[in-house]
């Protein structure tokens, strides 16, 4: 029997999260097939066998956090049937393990199979506790559950904790029909429900556990948010010029297969902007007192994946030509997407651009990438009559930039500063040209 | 085993027999009529058969005991004791008249045992009313002799259920009547004979059971673990063994091909007699032998009976109701009215019963 | 005293109390494979009720079946369930009798033989034989389960009804040669029919019979959980509406056999049936290798104490 600890994936990383199991007592599995997948600070890693063999049993539930080294399977190499078989005659004394069919085993198949107490199919309860709550008229979606699934207890606890009138309220309120026959005063204080006899929690909440990502990345906005001072900066931007630059080198950088978008001009401006004020382009070590000019630019950019938000850096932006950095975005961005993104990948970036672009706003307070101080919040290029240089009304095209810096390490002169050093290349294109890029 | 079907004579014959039968509503009036049947069923042709022809033919066994010649006439100096020949002559055609009857009805997997009834009416004559009869799965003429109604039997051999009693269809018993049920497993009645056999002699004794097969089964293991049983505890065990002598073509499960088995049960230290069965008054002779030897303790027996079923259409000396007729008919207890009745009786029963079960309709031809 | 010679002596009590009891198997006049009979045989008294028989299990349960219905009470023994095996046509015949004549000629016999891994045979000694013998129709099947307890399951299975068929009580071969702690229970709590709740428990329930309940009160008390543990004893008939009651109080619960699959098969079927509304974990069985063992290897028919702890807390904790 083989104890499969959880390696280390990455330099500094102590413990990861076990996402999902990809497979179960008794299956087979062959060398570098991929087991379980494992989530650390920021990437998601799929860790394979290291030899043919057999799954026994799983020590880690998902949703557990496990510390690199700790065992999180028991695997038997020794037999690579998915059926454990009979010892061959005259062979000595069998290990339990193999000679019993896995459906005897103590692991119990829910905590593998269910990841989630609520899934497409409903809501994962044990019979005796979906009797409890039926006798006891407990909606089971207002119940939490343990390891992906409610039991009894859970039930009784939930019982135990909320009131009835709470309940009641929630069940109200859930009903999505529209009243058929009384006035719409009197259908809110008498549901529909009730004349057709639907059950109390007929349409239950949904519950979606609050872990890996999504703890990740609540728990990276909490730490930066009460710990950063934050102050937004907005300015407008008259981006005319550039989307007519833009327009003439999308087609040649179509040309070189790469679709140019805004972004990486408002990189190279941002890279201006950092240039000329270093300290937007810091990172505050508070333990150690100092605060630490950092001298590489690589600029995160926040990516909207189906795991979550997800910030994929594009290393040394400042040694990259603008067709470079949209590269290295549509690259980042898909294997962010897909999550095959690295680690390195993944970390290490030293001043963040948000982009709202597609959505619109006027708007908005972007969270700093904590340690970094500064964070860019890029709003809609929008049509937009303004006053020409002659006084005439133009078409202008006009653009917001929010920026949140922490307050503690950059002042409000430096950060607006920053800002307008931004808008000056924004605006004046030609400013990228000569700055050399 | 011989399928009835397979003997064309013996199925004609019977039907002949129900027909006659069947198709009169007062009995007395066709008694006349079966007289003819009789001849047809216990006889052959004019023409065929000449008695003094018939000494020796290769129908009989050798080295068997008979009192009763081809003729029907009784050995000097036998003594029949107690035995009420007419009464033992009534059992036995009733016993064929159930069998046949029963043939008629293409009931799969049953085999006819005309021309076996001497061993097994004799077993239910000799026992006594509290004595315990383990037939084999052919026997069931042990429950009619027994007393057995015969609406009952036949409600218990077409498997119908009767109050007391669950028996296996073509499987008859009776708690009242000391007749056991067979066994699914082939030869098993043979231990459980054994046992209770065993617990009678451990009781106050003077009590014999009875056990019934054919020889088919003493090859097998169960019949000489029985016999060794029966032997080590002197139980109060009387096997009765049907043996045929094959006159041709013997199967292979008909076991050891023209061996005695009473030699064999010798052998293993049983009493063991060797008797004709076509001669119904030795058997019921060594029978009464093998029971009292049972009662007094002097231990188990076997009696080997050679029987010639009427499927093999034997010449008619070897059929042991027509030989206890000849000898009937010699000391002039026989007549065809008193066979009419006899045979009108049984088949009345049956035919009733059959109706009531569904199995004929009344007055079917 | 050791629970082998505890039970010779009830042996050679069940035949004082009553004299239609005789002792049939291979040996039982010197004592018996097992020493059973030594009771009886250094008792002048009781000596000719032993009879010693053809070693063929189908004709001595034949035999047996004869002299019960002849009124007697005979007690088989046996030296391995395997004689059983070998056994079951005149075993079947014997179970049969009662309903081919409607209890008019039942057959209260009982058979006795040592089951499960002890005494290091090997082979198909340890192969549980319960799921085949519960097939059979009208017979009634007891398994022992504590050393304590195993007088009390002879006593309890020589109590039969005229109108019963035969009862086999299978002894686990690994508490035959166990030293007795204490004076050995006569009675068992309740009849041999009855599902016992050998530990009080409110958290999670195990089923175990034979072999099992031991183990079963090992595993729970290293858990420290507060786990029934329910010793089944009668496999057929089974007890369903105790042991459905007792599943019901939990609603977790785990079932512990050795090699033999078929009764935890049945009771997780039972409870699935009608404990659904109650059940609040997988039912999970925990059982030993089936098949023949090499002698030193005959532990793997049962499941090990860490096995069973394991499913206890995992359905405890689900």
């Amino acid at each position: 029997m083989l104890q499969f600890k959880l390696p280390a994936i990455g330099e500094g990383v102590v413990e990861g999260e076990i996402v999902q199991w990809l497979k179960k007592p008794g299956d087979v599995v062959r060398a570098n097939e991929a087991l379980v997948e494992i989530m650390t600070d920021k990437a998601t890693v799929e860790i394979p066998a290291p030899q043919d063999c057999v799954v026994l049993e799983l020590k880690a539930a998902e949703g557990a956090i496990a510390a690199v080294g700790e065992t999180i399977a028991l695997l038997d190499e020794t037999a690579t049937s998915a059926k454990p078989s009979a010892p061959p005659p005259g062979s000595t004394a069998p290990p339990p393990s193999s000679a019993v069919p896995a459906s005897s085993r103590a692991t119990v198949p829910g905590s593998t199979a269910a990841p989630r107490a609520t899934t497409a199919a409903g809501i994962l309860a044990t019979p005796a506790a979906r009797a409890h709550a039926r006798e006891n008229s407990i909606d089971l979606g207002s119940v939490a559950g343990n390891n992906g699934r409610i039991t009894k207890r859970d039930v009784v606890r939930a019982q135990s904790e909320g009131s009835p009138s709470e309940r009641e309220t929630v069940v109200v309120g859930a009903d999505p029909r529209p009243p058929t026959t009384a006035p719409a005063a009197s259908s809110i204080a008498k549901p529909a429900s009730t004349a057709t006899g639907f059950a109390p929690g007929a349409v239950p909440d949904e519950t979606i556990p609050f872990r890996g990502m999504r703890r990740r990345i609540a728990e990276g906005i909490h730490k930066s948010y009460s710990t950063a001072v934050h102050y937004t900066y907005v300015e407008q931007i008259d981006m005319s010029a550039l989307v007519k630059l833009r327009a003439q080198a999308k087609k040649a950088a179509a040309e070189e297969g790469v679709n140019l978008s805004y972004l990486p001009f408002i990189v190279k401006a941002v890279l201006a902007g950092l240039r000329r004020y270093p300290i937007v382009n810091a990172v505050l070590d508070e333990e150690a007192g100092h605060i630490v000019l950092r001298k590489r630019y690589s600029i995160g950019v926040a990516t909207a994946t189906p795991q979550g938000l997800m910030v994929p850096v594009v290393h040394d932006a400042d040694r990259r030509s603008i067709l470079d950095i949209a590269r290295e975005i549509a690259r980042l961005s898909e294997a962010a997407r897909d999550g095959k993104a690295t680690r390195d990948e993944l970390t290490g970036s030293t001043f963040t651009i948000t982009s709202l672009g597609a959505i619109g706003g006027v708007l908005a307070t972007p969270i700093i990438n904590y340690p970094e101080v500064g964070i860019l919040g890029v709003h809609a290029i929008r049509k937009t009559p303004v006053v020409g240089e002659n006084d005439e009304i133009v078409v202008g095209h006009l653009m917001n930039l929010s920026v949140s810096l922490d307050h503690r390490v950059v002042d409000g002169f430096e950060g607006a500063s920053f800002l307008q050093e931004v808008r000056r290349y924004l605006e004046d294109p030609t400013l990228l040209l000569l700055s050399g890029i | 085993m011989v399928m009835a079907a397979s003997s064309d004579a013996t199925v004609s014959t019977g039907q002949s027999l129900v027909h006659m039968c069947s198709t009169a509503t007062v009995r007395l009036p066709v008694f006349a009529g079966l007289a003819c049947v009789y001849w047809r069923l216990t006889v052959a042709p004019r023409g065929r058969y000449n008695p003094a022809a018939v000494q020796v033919s290769p129908w009989d066994p050798e080295s068997v005991a008979t009192v009763l010649d081809a003729q029907g006439s009784l050995a000097e100096g036998t003594d029949v004791g107690s035995l009420d020949v007419r009464a033992y002559y009534k059992r036995l055609v009733a016993a064929r008249v159930l069998d046949l009857r029963l043939s008629r009805l293409g009931l799969p997997m049953w085999a006819s045992c005309g021309g076996e009834e001497a061993p097994v009416v004799a077993t239910a004559l000799v026992a006594q009313p509290n004595e315990w009869i383990y037939p084999g799965v052919r026997d069931n003429a042990v429950a009619l002799a027994r007393g057995v109604e015969p609406g009952t039997l036949v409600d218990q051999l077409l498997g119908r259920a009767q109050p007391g009693g669950v028996a296996l269809p073509r499987r008859v018993s009776s708690h009242e009547l000391r007749v056991a049920t067979t066994t699914d497993a082939l030869g098993l009645h043979l231990p459980i004979a054994a046992g209770q056999a065993h617990a009678a002699s451990m009781g106050a004794g003077g009590e014999a059971v009875f056990a019934l097969f054919g020889e088919g089964l003493t090859t097998t293991g169960v019949f000489h673990e029985t016999v060794a049983l029966a032997v080590r505890g002197n139980l109060p065990l009387v096997l009765v063994c049907r043996s045929q002598v094959w006159p041709d073509q013997a199967p292979p499960e008909a076991g050891v091909f023209g061996d005695s088995v009473q030699e064999r049960a010798t052998v293993c230290g049983l009493w063991s007699r060797r008797v004709d069965g076509a001669d119904p008054i030795v058997v019921w002779n060594t029978l009464s032998t093998a029971a009292t030897r049972a009662r007094e303790g002097s231990g188990p027996s076997l009696v080997e009976v050679i029987v010639t079923p009427q499927v093999h259409n034997p010449p008619p000396h070897r059929d042991p109701i027509e030989r206890l007729r000849r000898h009937l008919d010699a000391q002039g207890q026989w007549t065809p009215t008193f066979q009419d009745v006899v045979e009108a009786e049984t088949h009345q029963a049956v035919e009733d019963a059959l109706v009531a079960n569904g199995w004929a309709t009344e007055g079917e031809a | 005293m050791n629970v082998l010679q505890h039970l010779s002596g009830l042996v050679a009590d069940l035949l004082r109390e009553d004299d239609r009891r005789i002792v049939l198997g291979e040996d039982v006049i010197d004592g018996g494979m097992l020493g059973l009979t030594r009771g009886v045989a250094s008792d002048e008294a009781l000596r000719s009720r032993l009879v010693a028989t053809p070693l063929t299990p189908s004709v001595i349960f034949a035999h047996a079946a004869g002299l019960a219905l002849g009124g007697r009470r005979p007690l088989v023994i046996l030296a391995s369930t395997t004689a059983l095996f070998e056994g079951l046509a005149g075993l079947r015949e014997a179970c049969m009798l009662g309903w081919r004549t409607e209890q008019a000629r039942s057959v209260p016999m009982l058979i006795i033989a040592p089951c499960g891994p002890g005494f290091s045979l090997g082979g198909d000694a340890s192969d549980g034989i319960e799921g085949v013998l519960c097939r059979l129709p009208g017979i009634r099947v007891l398994m022992a389960g504590r050393a304590q307890d195993a007088g009390a399951w002879l006593n309890a299975a020589a109590l039969q009804a005229d109108t019963e068929g035969p009862t086999v009580l299978l002894l686990p071969r690994s508490l035959l040669l166990r030293e007795l702690s204490g004076p050995p229970n006569a009675t068992l709590a309740g009849s041999a029919t009855e599902a016992q709740l050998v530990r009080q428990g409110t958290t999670a329930t195990v089923f175990a019979w034979g072999e099992t309940v031991e183990i079963a009160l090992a595993a729970v008390a290293r858990t420290g959980t507060d786990t029934a543990v329910v010793d089944v004893g009668c496999l057929a008939p089974l007890d369903k509406e105790a042991l459905v009651s007792h599943a019901c109080a939990t609603g977790k619960i785990v079932i512990a056999h050795g090699s033999d699959q078929a009764v935890a098969a049945e009771l997780a079927a039972l409870f699935a049936d009608q404990a659904i509304l109650h059940l609040d974990a997988p039912v999970t069985r925990i059982g030993g290798a089936t098949g023949p063992t090499t002698p030193g290897g005959e532990a793997a028919a049962l499941p090990s104490v860490d096995r069973l702890a394991e499913a206890i807390v995992s359905v405890t904790e689900y």
